[in-house]
């Protein structure tokens, strides 16, 4: 009788709806509203009619019908779909990953939506139709994010349909190209255009169309082209005044023809470039902006580790960098010593194959790490291909790069000596200091990481939600040892690891967070049969076994693509259903 | 470990040649018998002492211990790592081995770098039957970008 009183008491204490929705209004991290949303149905009603922004983290987990009937009044939805391997060439084509049953239900419900992002999904024309038929009008922001099977037909409706559109992104995309009519569509139907970003596909582009576009959209802060001649856009940029970001444009005059860009130079106004091909003697199109620049990305650039060094050294507002391993250790150096405000690093992996086109001193080490970690101390995110490593500079990195929230090494196979392995320690220090962590990539090769450091890694990676591991541990056990650890690993992809399928179920069923497994080249079975060990309600298991190959001679890595694959999901739609021949659905059957 | 060393109970090293077994695959011709027995003599002192007691506790000299599975033997090494069953065919006999997967790898490396030219991933497989406790997990190459690859590759092109 007590109790029933003072249940009752407590819900007419607790807030009025309108109050509580008012309040929840302002409750914006995601996490902080799934919470909310547990703390009895009333509040999970509210959530779910207030709730702004949902992103689907996997397509697969949920369907588009619930997704409408908990959260009715979204405005911001992003959903992907293929696994991260999908950027590698690592997913066959038929994968899955459609939009079309999204957009089917975007199109019908969900009134309220006027930004979506599509990420590494499946679209077609069709699809794109019904989506602006229904939608069409109220989309301010609309982003195809490497998403593929649509063709140029598609964005001319977009560019007619969507007036309001404020961002249009489109980068690294694979799209048919059946003319460019609709960029012209885009500049004569869209006057409040602020981000325009087809980088990194393989459409083409007309000055003409850049100048009406420029004339049209007063506001373009943010334009990212394609391969267009840098030379043929002097108009573009006379008249684009608002302009703060520029991507691709190339530099495609043959070598003998430098004159082309004697007299160019990027406007002192903008703050972000990227640029494609430029090489040594286009460097000083860039000098004039080079002071004030925030962001430059130099990875599908020409530059010689010298050229990387003399450019730098007059940027000194740099926040975000993205360059080739090409910079080597003596660039880093001068990026430590000149860029005090960095927040992100990105050093990719150039050309390292024999005899290959790249810089003899480009190649970054642990010593360029070391020279970051001391010279950046505001850095976030670090993404780094190094040839070689010792446990000190791991150990730099935990002592001076405190707000690192996102930390990714790879060590490249270039050396077949590593000045010193495993790196137990320097992980566990790198791990320990950097409490900030949530995000975690380390991949090596056999006997980078023994199984104690594995377990380091499980132990002390309290924060850390997405870990890529490759090539680490050397048994079982460090797998066993890293589960126990990991409390709020949600993601987790593994390659080129040596564990059991047993070993990989044990270990999902003991990392309680977890939502999602990718795997890839591991001890796998010809049926995935020890999978079944982490069979559970609302779990899915998904199987690419491998081919046998009698053949093995191939050393593009043709292998790679017979490898075994695992994903495994936490699911509330069920089995999928549609899966290619190449995927065996293990559980639910 | 001089006892350990005459090997008299572990038989595979053809100190006591016996009928030779049924075993199919028979050793790779490029062993040459006195190496190799140093070699398996070397990976075997380090093995956990443990392992090996038990090893000659359930085989005794004479008898075709070393040709049974040991199923019913017991590690008491007091780890938790979990073992399997490790078959080795070697001039003419066969011996099976309780051991940690460690331990099996390192018998299997030194193997590999005492013949010739180096053992291929496949006839180590062939050497070893029970469980294949991802003896192969690293042959992956590192994957690259798309958008990266695209662009070395269409550098290429305009060099050439």
């Amino acid at each position: 009788m007590d109790r029933r009183n003072l249940t009752r008491a407590a819900s007419s204490l607790g807030i009025s709806d309108v109050a509580l929705s008012l309040v929840m209004g302002y409750v914006d991290d995601p996490r902080d509203r799934a919470a909310a949303s547990l703390v009895c149905r009333k509040w999970c009603g509210v959530d779910g009619a207030t709730r702004k922004r949902v992103t689907v983290a996997f397509c697969y987990s949920a369907t588009p019908d619930r997704l409408r009937r908990r959260f009715p009044c979204l405005e911001s939805l992003k959903i992907k779909a293929k696994p991260r391997a999908a950027m590698f060439d690592l997913i066959p084509d038929d994968w899955g990953g459609y939009a079309a049953p999204w957009i089917a239900d975007i199109a019908r419900s969900f009134e309220c939506l006027t930004a979506l992002h599509l990420r590494r999904m499946v679209v077609t024309d069709a699809d794109l139709a019904l989506l602006v038929r229904g939608r069409g009008p109220l989309l301010l922001s609309f982003k195809l994010d490497r998403c593929s099977g649509f063709s140029t037909d598609a964005l001319a409706l977009v560019a007619r349909s969507c007036r309001r559109l404020r961002t249009f992104f489109l980068e690294d995309s694979s799209i048919a190209e059946k003319g460019s009519e609709w960029l012209r569509e885009l500049a004569l139907n869209n006057a409040v255009l602020e981000s325009l970003n087809f980088y990194l596909t393989e459409l083409s582009s007309s000055p003409q169309d850049l100048v009406l576009l420029a004339r049209n959209c007063r506001s373009l802060a943010s334009l990212k082209i394609g391969e267009c001649d840098v030379s043929d856009l002097v108009e573009f940029f006379r008249i684009a005044t608002a302009l703060q970001e520029f991507c691709g444009g190339v530099f495609d005059a043959p070598a003998g023809s430098a004159d082309r860009y004697k007299n160019f130079r990027f406007p002192t106004s903008l703050r972000s470039l990227g640029l494609i091909y430029m090489g040594t003697n286009e460097v000083h199109t860039v000098l004039p902006c080079a002071g004030a620049l925030s962001k430059l990305d130099l990875q599908y650039t020409f530059l010689s580790t010298e050229d990387h060094c003399q450019l730098i050294q007059r940027c000194p507002n740099l926040e975000i960098l993205e360059v080739r391993d090409v910079i080597g250790d003596r660039g880093l150096e001068v990026v430590s010593r000149t860029c005090k405000r960095l927040r992100r690093l990105r050093v990719e992996r150039g050309d390292d194959e024999q005899g290959g086109l790249e810089d003899e001193q480009g190649r970054v080490s642990h010593q360029g790490l070391t020279a970051i970690s001391r010279g950046c101390p505001e850095l976030q995110y670090l993404a780094i291909h190094v040839s070689d490593i010792t446990n000190a500079a791991l150990e730099s990195v935990g002592t001076c790069s405190r707000n690192l929230s996102d930390f990714r090494l790879v060590l490249l196979d270039r050396e077949e000596n590593i000045t010193e392995l495993p790196l137990d320690n320097g992980v566990r220090a790198m791990l320990s200091g950097c409490f900030k962590l949530r995000r975690f990539a380390l991949y090596l090769r056999p006997g980078g990481l023994s199984d104690v450091g594995l377990g380091y890694i499980g132990e002390y990676s309290a924060n850390i939600r997405y870990m890529l591991l490759g090539k680490v541990g050397e048994s079982d056990l460090g797998l066993e040892m890293f589960s126990r650890g990991c409390p709020n690993l949600q993601k987790l992809e593994l390659r080129g690891c040596c564990f059991s399928e047993r070993a990989l179920a044990l270990a999902v069923i003991e990392l309680s967070a977890l939502k999602y497994l990718w795997v890839h080249g591991y001890s796998a079975s010809p049926d995935g049969r020890e999978l079944m060990a982490m069979a559970r309600p609302f779990w899915n298991i998904e199987f690419i076994p491998p081919i046998i190959v009698s053949n093995a001679a191939d050393d593009r890595g043709a292998g790679a693509e017979n490898r075994a694959q695992i994903l495994a999901y936490r699911s509330l739609a069920g089995k999928r259903m549609d899966c290619p021949e190449s995927v065996i659905h293990l559980h639910p059957t | 470990m001089s006892k350990a060393a005459a090997v008299v109970e572990l038989d595979l090293l053809g100190l006591h040649p016996r009928p030779p077994a049924a075993a199919a695959a028979g050793p790779p011709s490029s062993f040459r018998r006195n190496s190799s027995f140093r070699e398996m003599q070397c990976a075997i002192a380090r093995m956990d002492p443990a392992v090996v007691k038990s090893v000659i506790a359930s085989g005794s000299p004479g008898s075709n211990a070393a040709a049974t599975a040991i199923s019913g033997a017991r590690v008491e090494a007091g780890d938790d790592t979990a073992t399997s069953p490790l078959t080795i065919f070697y001039n003419g006999t066969v011996g099976v081995f309780e051991l940690t997967h460690d331990k099996a790898k390192n018998i299997l490396r030194m193997a590999a770098e005492a013949s010739n030219g180096g053992i291929s991933e496949a006839s180590e497989e062939k050497m070893v039957s029970g469980d294949n406790e991802g003896l192969n997990g690293g042959e992956l190459p590192i994957a690259r970008r798309k958008s990266l690859q695209r662009f070395l590759e269409r550098r290429k092109e305009s060099t050439l």
